[in-house]
C-alpha cells in the first residue's frame, strides 16, 4: 500500500473578532469530515468533484500541508498526523507534487534546470550533478536539453506541465500527486500530458493521486474513482463499475452532466459549511430524498467488493451483507 | 434578408514590437438572426480575436483589411461614438470570468441599472424593475435581495447567471458568450447550460457561442465554425460538422475528445505538432504540417474554399474532387 488515510479530518479557523462570539462548533470550518482511502502500487486514484468538496485540501493534507485535526496518514508504510515536521519530511521525499497552476508554481526567476533540481537542495541530497540530473528528468518528460536555461515565461502551457511533472519526479517518488493536471491546456494538448503520465507510470512504477473535477478524464486515466462532497467521499469503487453503475445521486448527476445517459440537473449549489446541513449533507439538492436523509447521516454500504456508497438509498441494491 | 453579420474575407494584424502579427486571416462567415454560432478553436486560433472585432472592441495597434457588416453598417467605418452605442445597444457580451466581470464595490441592482443607461424613455424606477425582473427569468431566486447584494456574497453560478441577466437587459441583436461556463463546476455547468438555451427566446438576434469544448456546442448550437492558427477551416451546420467533419483538423480535434473516446482508454489521440507562429509568413495550408493527410500542394498553395450542400464548407485540398 503507498498510500493509506484514516478518518482525515481538516479543520480550518474562520477568521475574525467575530469568529470569537459564535458558538464554539462554527469557530471551525471542517473541510475535510474523515476521509478514507487507500491506494496501492502503481495505480492511479481519480478524486473527482466540485469547487468545495475538499479535493485540493486532501492532497494537500497527504504531505503535512494541511491542519490536520484528527486521523492518520500513511505514505509508504510511514505514519503521519497532525501537525510537525518529523514524519512529513520524510512522506515529502516519497510523494512528488504537481500543483494545479504550473506557471504559477513554477518561480520566475530559476531557469528550468534549476527548477527540476530544486528537490535535491530542499532534501539536502549529495553527490548530485544538477545539470546532469535536470538533463535527465527533461529526457524523461519529452522535453529536449535547450530547455534547461529557458525561464517559465518562456514556455507554452504544455511545456509548463512537462516541467512541473519533471520536478514531480525528481526524488523518485512512489506517489505522485497531480492537482488538476490537464486544467486550461487545450485538448490536443491535454491529450499528450496524460499520455506522458500514463507511460511514466509503466516505466517507474509509481502510483497517482489525480484530483481532478474533469469526469471524462478521470474516467479513461483513473483504476479507482473516489466521488467527494462537502469533505467527504460519498461513493468510491473500481472507475469502470462507478461510471456505469453510480449508486450516489450526486455521482449519478455529476455523469449526467457530461454526456451520455439521462441528464439529472442539480438545483442549487452545495451548501455552507458552517453549519453543516443535518443528516445526509446532500439531502438539499438530491432528487430521491426521503424524510429521514434530513436527519439521520446515511451509513457507509458496501455495494460490492470495493464498491462503496455514502447513501441511505444507494441507486443500486448493497450486498446481502449489507452495511459495513 | 440580409445577414445579421456579414464578415468577408476579414484579415486583423497586430502590430507587436518584433513585427506583424497575423491574428486572423481572410475570414468570412454570416451570422442570421434568430441563429446560434458556435466558434471553436484552440489556444491562439483567433476565436476571441474575432470575437473582439464583432463588438469593435480591437485594441489600437490592430490593422484591419476587409470588411465586417453589422445590420448591414460597416462596423469599422462608426466613429467612437457610435461604436460606443452599438455595444450598449446592439451587442452583448457574456465573460467566461464571473469574478472579475462585475465590480466588486457596487450593488448588484446599482450595475443592472447602469448597464440600461442606452435605453431612452424609462425612468430609474422602470430600469429597477425590469432588472428585478429579469433575475427572476434567470432563475435566480428571492432577487429583489440579490439587487441589494455585492458580487463577493454571491456564488460562481449565481454571478454568472447575473452577468446573463445583465447581457439580456440591453436587449442586444447579438449576444457573445466567450467561454460561459469554463470557470463554473459541473452541476453549475449544467444549470447555466440550461439558461443559455433558454436564452434563444429572449434574444431578438444572434447568440455567438465561443468555446473550446464541442459538446457545448453539440448541446446549444444551430451552426459551428472551426477556427485554426487564425483561419476559418471549416463551418457547417452542427449536427453535419460533429458527425461528419470535412477538414482534417476537426476530425482530429473531435478525436482528441476524451468525452467521445468510447471504451476507457488509456492512449489519447493527439495533434502532433504545434500551432504555427503567427508572426512567420507562411504559403500553403496553415495545418499542412500536422495533418495526417496533407500531400506537396498543401505546403505550397493556400487551399480553396469547398462548398457542400447544406450551406457548409471547408478549405482543404483533399476535398477537391
Amino acid at each position: 500500500m503507498v498510500l493509506e488515510i484514516e478518518d482525515l479530518v481538516v479543520r480550518y479557523k474562520t477568521g475574525g473578532w467575530a469568529g470569537a462570539l459564535r458558538s464554539k462548533s462554527q469557530r471551525h470550518v471542517e473541510v475535510l469530515a474523515g476521509v478514507g482511502l487507500e491506494l496501492n502500487s502503481g495505480r492511479t486514484l481519480g478524486v473527482v468533484g466540485e469547487s468545495g468538496s475538499g479535493k485540493t485540501t486532501l492532497a494537500r493534507a497527504v504531505v503535512g500541508l494541511a491542519p490536520i485535526a484528527a486521523g492518520v496518514v500513511r505514505v509508504d508504510g510511514m505514519r503521519a498526523s497532525g501537525w510537525g515536521d518529523g514524519p512529513w519530511r520524510f512522506i515529502r521525499r516519497k510523494v512528488g507534487f504537481m500543483f494545479q497552476d504550473p506557471l504559477a508554481s513554477l518561480d520566475p526567476r530559476m531557469d528550468v534546470a534549476t527548477l527540476v533540481t530544486e528537490p535535491f537542495v530542499i532534501h539536502r541530497t549529495q553527490g548530485i550533478d544538477r545539470r546532469r540530473e535536470a538533463a535527465r528528468l527533461l529526457d524523461l518528460v519529452g522535453l529536449p536539453a535547450r530547455f534547461l536555461d529557458r525561464y517559465p515565461y518562456q514556455l507554452s502551457g504544455g511545456q509548463a506541465r512537462r516541467v512541473s511533472v519533471a520536478r514531480a519526479l525528481a526524488l523518485k517518488p512512489k506517489l505522485v500527486i497531480a492537482d488538476e493536471p490537464t486544467a486550461g491546456l487545450d485538448l490536443s494538448i491535454q491529450g499528450d500530458v496524460l499520455n506522458l503520465m500514463t507511460d511514466l507510470q509503466a516505466e517507474l512504477g509509481m502510483s497517482y493521486l489525480l484530483i481532478t473535477h474533469n469526469l471524462t478524464v478521470a474516467r479513461h486515466v483513473a483504476d479507482e474513482i473516489a466521488v467527494m462532497y462537502l469533505g467527504r467521499i460519498v461513493e468510491t469503487g473500481p472507475t469502470d463499475a462507478v461510471y456505469r453503475l453510480p449508486a450516489h445521486p450526486y455521482t449519478r448527476a455529476l455523469l449526467g452532466a457530461r454526456g451520455g445517459g439521462e441528464r439529472v440537473v442539480l438545483e442549487g449549489e452545495p451548501p455552507s459549511l458552517s453549519p453543516r446541513p443535518h443528516g445526509c449533507e446532500f439531502h438539499a439538492r438530491c432528487p430521491i430524498a426521503k424524510p429521514r436523509c434530513q436527519t439521520e447521516p446515511p451509513a457507509e454500504q458496501v455495494i460490492a467488493p470495493r464498491h462503496r456508497v455514502l447513501c441511505h438509498f444507494p441507486l443500486i441494491q448493497p450486498q446481502a451483507a449489507g452495511t459495513a | 434578408m440580409t445577414p445579421l453579420l456579414d464578415i468577408a474575407d476579414l484579415s486583423i494584424t497586430y502590430a507587436a514590437a518584433s513585427g506583424p502579427v497575423r491574428a486572423l486571416r481572410n475570414v468570412s462567415l454570416t451570422i442570421a438572426k434568430g441563429e446560434v454560432l458556435g466558434l471553436v478553436g484552440e489556444s491562439g486560433s483567433g476565436k476571441s480575436t474575432l470575437a473582439s472585432a464583432m463588438m469593435a472592441l480591437l485594441p489600437a495597434n490592430a490593422a484591419v483589411n476587409g470588411r465586417l457588416e453589422f445590420n448591414g453598417a460597416d462596423l469599422f467605418a462608426l466613429g467612437p461614438e457610435a461604436r460606443r452605442r452599438l455595444r450598449g445597444n446592439g451587442v452583448a457580451a457574456i465573460f467566461q470570468d464571473p469574478f472579475t466581470a462585475l465590480n466588486p464595490a457596487t450593488r448588484i441592482g446599482v450595475q443592472l441599472i447602469e448597464f440600461q443607461h442606452h435605453k431612452t424613455g424609462i425612468g430609474h424606477a422602470e430600469r429597477s424593475r425590469r432588472a428585478v425582473a429579469m433575475l427572476g427569468r434567470v432563475g435566480i431566486s428571492d432577487p429583489e435581495r440579490r439587487m441589494r447584494q455585492y458580487p463577493f456574497e454571491l456564488s460562481g453560478g449565481i454571478r454568472q447567471r447575473v452577468l446573463i441577466a445583465a447581457a439580456l437587459l440591453t436587449e442586444p441583436q447579438l449576444l457573445i458568450a466567450d467561454e460561459p461556463t469554463t470557470a463554473l463546476d459541473a452541476t453549475t455547468e449544467m444549470q447555466v447550460v440550461a439558461l443559455l438555451r433558454a436564452s434563444r427566446a429572449l434574444v431578438d438576434g444572434a447568440i455567438v457561442l465561443v468555446t473550446h469544448d464541442m459538446r457545448l456546442v453539440a448541446d446549444l448550437c444551430d451552426r459551428v465554425a472551426v477556427m485554426y492558427a487564425g483561419e476559418l477551416v471549416e463551418a457547417g451546420p452542427t449536427a453535419e460538422v460533429v458527425t461528419r467533419p470535412r477538414h482534417p483538423y476537426t476530425k482530429a480535434l473531435l478525436a482528441c475528445d476524451p468525452a467521445r473516446i468510447a471504451g476507457p482508454v488509456r492512449r489519447f489521440p493527439t495533434i502532433p505538432g504545434q500551432v504555427p507562429d503567427p508572426a512567420i509568413p507562411r504559403d500553403g495550408c496553415a495545418f499542412a504540417a500536422r495533418c495526417t493527410e496533407a500531400s506537396g500542394i498543401c505546403l505550397t498553395t493556400p487551399p480553396p474554399m469547398v462548398r457542400g450542400d447544406g450551406g457548409d464548407f471547408a478549405r482543404c485540398h483533399r476535398l477537391v474532387a
